[in-house]
């Protein structure tokens, strides 16, 4: 598959002879080419459904954003390092976790392991998107944005997973997660906490939205999210492990129940 | 320079669990009993990202938590959306802890 990202987005949905778009004079203008993909973006059914699909992360990364840029520079971090830990890790709660470890003067080793252990779940969500996204274009870009939201919008979607889906439903969660960010670090604490009252319970709502409608007509799936969700609050009580490793134990523990009573059930979907 | 090496080793071990299973899972070879877990994960993860982390949603008020979270619930199940879910959330959320 063609490895140039700016033909890729433009030219999927079209006919797959790529060799008969090369030779064309169009190509050598960058800017005609950008146009190109931003036509072709905004005419695809499925990006749209993309972008409309990602505004309740949206609404949900921003007051969780602006929070993490005002205590990056609490904690004494510049601009652009707090802007390049939302952009480059790109994970809300090792963000805050990593801070509190800066704050306690920890050693790196063992932020990048704590990190890394917070975020480990990613890889499962990874592997389940992995299997169900047939056209493999841009996965390197795609993947990117793979976080506990997307994977749950992604994951209930009804219809087939394509890369135009899955560009609009990341990039403007990321936008939004990096340029609040760079605003809750420049506003600092001059923000009200009434504006962000209400707001923390947006993600929960949109999780809540996205399995409600799928457990009531399956058994499976509300025992599965039971089971996971009692186990992941057990481990917390308990004080047992830590918050990345209970969330792997908690969706181990869940599928595995899924997949154990509910041998012989068809998947259903893709 | 420090927090840029930092950043790097984060970048590193946030991304590359998230980019690896695209490139190393060989889709045709997935056992079929592999394929029925992986079916389950993202219910899964659902339950336990809503619980238990839900009641601590709003900042010391665990009420308006627990009851932005009922209407989602509520809204989610008449109206099959999860727009309506969310604005109806934020909005009880939103006037519970204010009051």
């Amino acid at each position: 598959m063609t490895t140039d990202f700016r033909k890729g987005f433009g030219c999927v949905q079209r006919n797959s002879n790529q060799k008969a778009n090369k030779g064309s004079p169009a190509q050598e203008n960058p800017s005609a080419n950008w146009g190109r993909i931003m036509r072709a973006l905004a005419t695809n059914l499925d990006f749209r459904r993309g972008l409309r699909a990602s505004l309740p992360i949206c609404l949900g990364y921003l007051p969780v954003a602006v929070t993490f840029g005002v205590l990056a520079r609490q904690t004494g971090l510049g601009l652009n390092e707090a802007g390049g830990i939302s952009a480059f890790v790109y994970a809300g709660a090792s963000q805050f976790i990593a801070l509190n470890l800066v704050r306690l003067g920890t050693s790196w080793p063992v932020i990048i392991v704590t990190v890394f252990l917070v975020n480990i779940r990613h890889m499962l969500m990874s592997a389940f998107l992995a299997a169900h996204l047939k056209i493999r274009t841009h996965l390197p870009l795609l993947s990117f944005g793979v976080t506990d939201e997307s994977f749950a919008v992604a994951s209930s979607h009804k219809h087939t997973l394509t890369p135009h889906f899955l560009l609009g439903l990341e990039l403007p969660p990321y936008l939004s997660w990096v340029s609040g960010t760079v605003l809750g670090f420049i506003v600092g604490d001059f923000l009200p906490p009434t504006l962000t009252a209400g707001l923390g319970i947006a993600l929960y709502a949109m999780f809540i939205g996205l399995l409600i409608p799928a457990a009531v007509n399956s058994l499976p799936v509300t025992v599965v999210a039971l089971v996971a969700g009692l186990t992941h609050w057990a481990l917390t009580r308990l004080n047992i492990g830590e918050l990345g490793m209970r969330m792997v134990a908690a969706m181990l523990i869940g599928a595995l129940c899924g997949t154990l009573i509910w041998g012989d059930e068809k998947e259903n979907g893709s | 320079m420090k927090m840029s090496l930092l950043i790097i080793g984060m970048l590193l071990v946030t991304y590359l669990p998230r980019y690896l299973p695209f490139r190393c899972l060989d889709v045709q070879a997935i056992h079929p009993l592999v394929r029925r877990f992986l079916h389950h994960i993202p219910y899964a993860a659902l339950g336990a990202l809503i619980v238990p982390d839900v009641f601590s949603a709003v900042e010391g008020n665990t009420p308006a938590a627990i009851l932005g979270a009922l209407v989602a619930a509520i809204a989610a199940y008449k109206t099959k959306s999860v727009v309506v879910a969310v604005l109806s959330a934020v909005l009880v959320s939103s006037l519970i802890s204010l009051s």
